[in-house]
């Protein structure tokens, strides 16, 4: 294996042999169990606009901080995607990276509303299928799955929701997969892990499988489509092995994906040290839905030992849904200057039992702080 | 109706002897596996259970899917730690056979359900009535404990009836949702999309009245009045999957559900655009004219589109404040932009009313504090009977949002209108109603005796003339009768003995 952490080596690299010397790096991950980190920068999802050679020159710099970690390699794919894999935490490096990165694109909310997609940290050897689909993506003809992607604005229908659902039956979700932390406040300034949020990718998700659709543009068929990737996920968590050794974790579900017969096997395959170690996030507007259901999915997942966290509230939503009320166990409130403008005393009822998601800069941060929220997410929020 | 009856034998084993039934099939069928495992367990008895979760008792539409999926998954666990087996019967029952609890693991006190996973025969009742509780509400109803060493007899006595039953029947058990018909759900919305958008539309929409009842007058009324308040109109499910002979494919998922609501409203925003100033029954600018306004339904993307702003500005023109029903579930889905369409509605002079409240989101959420003109509580049995605490959050909720701005809907029969009442709720609507409405109309129409009831309020919700074919009167389905209610005059029986 070639050990490279030089930039201009990386520049001067085929990107057809940097994908092939990732891949070998992945593979003697897997095949030794040696744990790496690493950064994906997904480039070629940059807006044409945002994609011109300074902006990839400056992105490229944006990793310099990670070029001194122990055993770096960065790794230029076809497609212009960046990796970059090293050994050890290197948080410091890493967040500064992130930082840089988030502030290049900073300025650019109407063509890319959330640079952070962008960005994919990455844990080998957990995420290697993963890792090897982006390199099988990034050897697609002239950046097929990129260009495809940029240009899906034809709104999702029925009969092309119907073809993605069939679609999805087929695909390999594990390179999909996402772990966003969960952290709570740890003394002297820092955070440390309570779980990880396991995601599925949905941008690279539909990039894959629906290149042509907008598949967020009706919000009802996007729900109907979340319904179905939450059985998938569910399938996948439920493989043989897929959780062994795996600590405390979170999932987003729909009601009715609580209530299926692949969350029972999901429950079935759950290993006994991870019961009560899992949270589960509903959404409030399911509970108005179908209230009868609602109730008959958190009572049964408060009797298997699952944690229920009522997500997606903003601060709109708070006075409708007093968490108590509902008689969930956790609310995910989102950040938003919106909240700042609230009353300080009362916005809160469980400040104890709120996690603030989307805390993303100091201003997040303190306003949690100012109010004693005890879980965080968000890229201002990293364990270690 | 067929009887069973079980005798125990001279060896232990046990014969179901059964009258007025054909014989039981051989092999097969859940009732005979249960019967064979219940005649090797009575070998030894001691230390043996069943409990039978009476899912059969439930009122439709339970049991549903999950219901039974679930409840068999909590069974097997319970079964697979116990030695037992889970039947599940063709009346939907599910029994389970398995070995007692043993004497130190005791069940949970009334009112602390366990919180881990239910593998004790001896906490399992408890967690199965309360999953069930919102559709079983007397627990003692939804489950039995049968010992086998003590309550044989009782046990045998329902697998024969479970016997004769499922010779005499086949089993009725719901198919899963999305599993029927040749369209699928998708499939399904999608076509009724395209009937709604390519045909004329009368035919596929209904209307129904809202009423605000007043009490008896000082001046010697002798019962109380109705008021048409508002006459809503919407697409008939019912209509549009008739066309396509989907069944329920459409209503059954609540996500394409909403997306088809969304398509339907450019349709409908079109055509009353179009109607308005023509006259009859879908004319946003008849209300005033002795007919009460239009309420229509819409979803939230629909309100704040332009086409919305058109419509808004063609009734500020005709003076007609219409009324838009949201559904509470478009409302929490994006409560920001239902702030944005409430702001539209506000400086359009347009009535907000936010539809579908359940008592039970009542419980669980504050939807007054989404701040509608009207909220619309769908009435439910379950109202006149509901757990002391959950009375008193909605009793709480109604004070909160004020009864005069709650409509009761859905009131099929009287007991709805009793219950609204005696909550201080004036305004209704829903079956009972129409009938009240058609019974007062029969005082006005000479042709009255040439109809029935049913066919003055079927005829009342129709739109198009079509549905109207018959009535030699059809004005009088449109405009609100003269000055003479019908309690005032002379039949207190269609709302009897209210309290005012």
């Amino acid at each position: 294996m070639t050990r490279r952490s030089g930039f201009a080596a990386a520049e001067a690299a085929d990107p057809q042999d940097d994908a092939a010397l990732l891949r070998g790096v992945v593979r003697d991950c897997v095949g030794a169990g040696v744990a790496r980190r690493g950064l994906l920068l997904r480039l070629s999802g940059l807006p044409g606009k945002l994609a011109q050679a300074h902006h990839l020159r400056l992105a490229r710099a944006a990793l310099e901080p990670l070029a001194g970690a122990d055993r770096a390699q960065l790794f230029r794919l076809p497609n212009s995607d960046l990796v970059m894999v090293w050994r050890g935490e290197a948080a410091a490096a890493l967040q500064a990276s992130l930082d840089t990165l988030l502030h290049l694109f900073a300025d650019e909310k109407q063509l890319l509303p959330d640079p952070g997609a962008l960005m994919l940290t990455l844990r080998l050897p957990e995420d290697a299928a993963m890792l090897l689909g982006v390199v099988d993506d990034s050897l697609l003809p002239s950046g097929k799955a990129a260009d495809e992607h940029k240009a899906a604005t034809e709104p999702l229908d029925p009969p092309a929701l119907a073809a993605l659902e069939a679609a999805l039956a087929q695909a390999d979700m594990s390179r999909f997969v996402r772990r966003l932390q969960i952290c709570a406040p740890a003394p002297g300034g820092k955070f440390s892990l309570s779980w990880e949020k396991r995601t599925l990718s949905v941008p690279e998700l539909a990039a894959a499988l629906s290149p042509e659709r907008a598949v967020r543009a009706d919000p009802w068929l996007f729900r109907r489509l979340t319904r179905t990737l939450d059985r998938r996920m569910l399938a996948l968590l439920a493989a043989p092995g897929e959780l062994h050794g795996a600590g405390p974790f979170g999932l987003d579900l729909n009601v009715a994906s609580v209530l299926s017969p692949e969350f029972l096997r999901f429950d079935a395959a759950l290993p006994a040290s991870l019961r009560g170690q899992v949270v589960i996030g509903l959404l409030p507007a399911d509970s108005m839905a179908d209230p009868a259901a609602f109730l008959f999915a958190r009572d049964f997942a408060h009797a298997r030992g699952y944690r229920l966290l009522l997500r997606g509230i903003t601060a709109d939503l708070l006075e409708v849904f007093p968490l108590r009320r509902i008689g969930l166990d956790l609310l995910q409130l989102r950040f938003s200057p919106d909240l700042t403008r609230l009353d300080g005393d009362e916005v809160l009822a469980d400040p104890s039992r709120t996690l603030l998601s989307h805390a993303n800069d100091a201003a997040a941060l303190a306003w949690g702080r100012a109010h004693g929220v005890a879980l965080y997410q968000g890229r201002a929020v990293r364990a270690g | 109706m067929v009887q069973g009856t079980a005798e125990r034998n001279g060896q232990g084993l046990w014969s179901i002897t059964r009258t007025g039934s054909p014989a039981p099939t051989e092999g097969g069928g859940p009732e005979r596996r249960l019967l064979e495992a219940l005649r090797r367990a009575a070998r030894q008895p001691q230390g043996r259970m069943a409990l039978v979760l009476h899912l059969s008792r439930l009122a439709p539409p339970a049991p549903r899917p999950h219901h039974r999926r679930i409840a068999r998954a909590i069974m097997e666990d319970t079964a697979e730690r116990h030695e037992g087996e889970v039947f599940a019967l063709g009346n939907s029952d599910l029994v389970l056979l398995c070995r007692e609890a043993s004497p130190s693991r005791r069940p949970p006190t009334p009112g602390s359900p366990p919180r881990l996973a239910p593998a004790d025969p001896g906490t399992l009742p408890a967690t199965l009535a309360r999953l069930l509780r919102i559709d079983a509400p007397d627990p003692a109803r939804a489950t039995t404990v049968w010992p086998l060493e003590t309550a044989l007899d009782e046990l045998a006595a329902y697998v024969a009836d479970r016997l004769a039953e499922s010779a005499a029947a086949l089993p009725l058990v719901a198919p899963e949702p999305g599993q029927a018909g040749a369209l699928g759900q998708t499939g399904a919305v999608n076509a009724i999309a395209r009937i709604a958008e390519g045909t004329v539309i009368t035919d596929l929409l209904v209307r129904q009245t809202g009423v605000l009842v007043s009490a008896p007058s000082a001046d010697g009324g002798s019962g109380n009045s109705l008021r048409p308040l508002y006459r809503e109109v919407g697409f008939s499910m019912a209509a549009l999957e008739a066309r396509l002979a989907t069944g329920d494919e459409a209503a059954a998922d609540p996500f394409l559900f909403r997306h088809l609501a969304g398509r339907l409203d450019h349709r409908m925003l079109a055509w009353l655009s179009n109607a308005a100033g023509a006259g009859g029954g879908l004319d946003i600018a008849a209300a005033g004219r002795g007919t009460p306004p239009l309420h229509i339904n819409l979803t939230v993307p629909a309100i704040l589109s332009d086409e919305f702003t058109r419509f808004a500005l063609l009734c500020r023109s005709f003076g007609a404040t219409i009324g838009v029903e949201v559904a509470l579930v478009e409302a929490a889905a994006d409560v920001a932009a239902f702030g944005r369409a409430r702001h539209v509605l506000a400086e359009a002079g347009l009535v907000l009313v936010l539809d579908g409240v359940s008592h039970l989101a009542l419980t669980l959420a504050r939807p007054c504090a989404l701040r509608p003109d009207l909220l619309k509580l769908d009435w439910s049995p379950r109202l006149a009977a509901l757990p002391a605490d959950e009375y008193a959050q909605v009793e709480a909720a109604i004070e909160r949002i004020g009864p005069q701005r709650v409509v009761l809907q859905h009131t099929d029969r009287e007991a709805a209108v009793h219950w609204g009442m005696a909550h201080g709720i004036r305004r209704f609507q829903g079956r009972h109603v129409d009938a009240m409405l058609a019974a007062g109309r029969t005082l006005f129409c000479g042709h009255a005796a040439g109809c029935t009831l049913r066919q003055c309020i079927e005829r009342s919700a129709a739109t198009g003339p079509a549905g109207r074919a018959g009535c030699r009167f059809p004005a009088l389905l449109d405009a609100v009768p003269p000055d003479r209610s019908p309690s005032r005059a002379g039949h207190p029986e269609l709302v009897g003995g209210m309290p005012a």
